[in-house]
């Protein structure tokens, strides 16, 4: 007589057989289960890139030097946010606030325009910044440069480019430099992405020496934004509404007066459209996700009733139940965390660290894919339970 | 195993959202091994609600019931789990097969399950199949096949169990005479060896099917309990 582990054994083969037929049996073909799969690999696209796309899409705009922006104050995180608020200028990414670099040009001809700051440090560290590729600069390197990913990407420039630097005081001054290396910058705690040469701060006097903007403030700096060519329709953020809308920033036209800037997503709905977006798209796909995994366990209903009947305990089915969620989200999410970075890179032209997902974000999308993991097998071996109840009474 | 597989006493069975509404009510019912029980009543009765009951797959309202010696009421989960593997085989009004595997797989998942001998229940379902007229159809899913060959391997799948009690809810339903004459010799042959069956229909039952006890729903008749 076989045992009664081996019985069990049998039991859970059968099990498994069923979840798995279920689960393959005309996939590809269900539509709504393709649908399925199509709305679980947009919210892992968006998950992975979408505030990183909104925040590039930001960045594009300032491909020419159009007009500063003097934080007439210390360049401190609170003053940096309002910036960041400013009709126009929302969006702006911190880094971009910070390193004071502004993109422009082809990589054979490319122009950084350096932010002057008070505080006579321009050059900054990355000791929390997390370097995507080349390598450090070497304090012997005078004309050696590292840069934010976000700029390096706007400037279409790779460690190994060379690039010219040009001075915000005087733009006939420039400076040949070599990008030796491409840094994430570390996300809260804000830490300026850019490193001016030695030599540069040779040429230009202390004013230019490295600085971590997170440790110690500036007096003030430059920032630029850009505009695209004249005749491109864009959205009108006049510079004087800009300084009318906070008394504590000054703005000062450099290139034209009324130039303009792109208007961006994060204008046209708010200053918190990158959290108001994905969180949309989220709360749409926890409502469709829910809708199918009701009309999935309601169609199978019938079929967990049959297994109960045959003599699995309604324990046994929810089990197998959320296995397949876990399975399925694994599944989910191994594929479309790397199809959502390729989407994003190759097809939409967005720069993203090479690391396995974003890397400013890696721990955020693990943490939420984990509870998402587990929120949606909870909701599911509810869902079952449901399902089963008038076949669980009294039964655990 | 005890000659009496089932032993239901004054079950009552209830439903309605508003407030209960009995639907079977102080219905007392035995079946033993060799005996077939033929559950009659008209429609809107409570037969398929008390087949339901005494497959241990609906609690009563209130009354016992005994399945191969074991109150399911009072069993814990894993033993009625083992009691509906072991003791009873039931067919559903409208039996489900299971969508994603074909005839013989659905027809062999009952034994599969409870006696986990994959190679000898298949072999098992084909030799049900055949014998119930399915034969050609074993390769074929769910949607593949009629409504009489739906219900013919849903009865094979019962059959092929070896379980000692069969409780079949209008097994001659969707079948022709010659396919009712076929099932009803199967159900007397599994009587012969010693099972019992209960079957609720509304059809006269064939005439391969000798020594039926009738039992009416609504004219309770006292049977001997095995309950103290």
């Amino acid at each position: 007589m076989r045992s009664r582990a081996a019985a069990g054994l049998g039991r859970a083969s059968v099990l498994l057989d069923y979840s798995a037929r279920h689960w393959l049996s005309g996939w590809w073909l269900n539509s709504r289960r393709l649908i399925f799969v199509v709305i679980v690999l947009a919210f892992m696209v968006a998950l992975a890139g979408f505030v990183p796309a909104m925040r590039f899409q930001a960045t594009a705009a300032y491909d020419h030097a159009g007009y500063a922006v003097r934080v007439n104050g210390l360049l401190t995180e609170a003053n940096v946010a309002k910036l960041e608020r400013q009709t126009g200028l929302a969006g702006a990414p911190m880094s971009l606030v910070s390193t004071s670099v502004l993109a422009g040009g082809r990589t054979s001809s490319v122009d950084l325009y350096l932010g002057r700051k008070a505080s006579d440090q321009a050059r900054t560290c990355f000791t929390a910044a997390l370097r995507v590729s080349g390598r450090p600069v070497r304090s012997a390197g005078g004309d050696e440069i590292a840069l934010d990913w976000v700029s390096a990407k706007t400037l279409r420039v790779s460690p190994g480019d060379r690039v010219s630097l040009v001075s915000p005081l005087d733009q006939k001054q420039r400076f040949p430099a070599t990008v030796v290396g491409v840094y994430a910058s570390s996300g809260p705690t804000r830490k300026a992405a850019f490193v001016a040469p030695g030599a540069f701060t040779k040429a230009f006097g202390a004013k230019f020496a490295s600085q971590s903007l997170g440790q110690a403030p500036a007096l003030y700096s430059d920032v630029y934004f850009g505009t695209r060519g004249p005749n491109e329709k864009i959205a009108v953020a006049k510079v004087e509404e800009v300084a009318q809308s906070n008394a504590e920033l000054l703005v000062e036209p450099r290139a034209a007066k009324g130039a303009r800037v792109r208007r961006e997503a994060a204008d046209l709905i708010g200053p918190g459209a990158d959290r108001l977006v994905p969180g949309l798209a989220g709360l749409v796909l926890i409502v469709v996700l829910l809708r199918e995994q009701h009309h999935r366990l309601r169609r199978r209903r019938q079929e967990m009733g049959l297994l109960v009947s045959f003599g699995f305990g309604p324990g046994a089915v929810r089990r197998m139940v959320v296995g397949e969620t876990v399975i399925e989200a694994a599944i989910g999410g191994a594929l479309a965390i790397p199809l959502g970075r390729w989407l994003l890179a190759e097809q939409f032209q967005l720069y993203l660290p090479r690391s396995s997902v974003t890397a400013m974000r890696a721990d955020l999308v693990v943490v939420l894919g984990l509870v998402g993991v587990l929120g949606l097998a909870q909701v599911r071996w509810l869902m079952a339970r449901y399902a089963l109840k008038d076949l669980m009474e009294g039964e655990g | 195993m005890t000659a009496v597989l089932l032993d239901a006493q004054n079950i009552t069975i209830s439903y309605g959202r508003l407030g209960p509404q009995p639907v079977v009510r102080d219905v007392s019912i035995a079946v033993r091994r060799g005996q077939i029980v033929h559950l009659r009543g008209p429609s809107g009765a409570g037969k398929s609600s008390l087949l339901r009951v005494f497959a241990g797959l609906q609690p009563p309202q209130s009354g016992g019931v005994r399945l191969g010696g074991v109150d399911i009421a009072a069993a814990r989960p894993g033993e009625r789990a083992r009691v509906r593997r072991e003791v009873v085989a039931y067919l559903a009004q409208d039996p489900p097969l299971i969508a994603e595997f074909d005839l013989v797989t659905n027809v062999a998942l009952p034994a599969m399950i409870a006696r986990g001998r994959r190679r000898e229940a298949r072999r098992d379902a084909r030799v049900w199949l055949e014998r119930l007229g399915v034969g050609a159809r074993t390769k074929h899913r769910r949607v593949e096949i009629s409504g009489g060959e739906l219900r013919r391997a849903a009865i094979a799948r019962v059959l092929a169990t070896g379980s000692p009690l069969l409780l079949m809810d209008e097994p001659f339903a969707d079948l022709d005479a010659a396919n009712i004459a076929i099932v009803a010799a199967a159900m007397a042959e599994q009587v012969c060896r010693g099972a019992g069956v209960l079957l609720a229909s509304h059809v006269p039952l064939p005439a391969e099917l000798e020594q039926v006890e009738m039992y009416d729903i609504g004219a309770p008749q006292p049977v001997e309990s095995t309950w103290p």
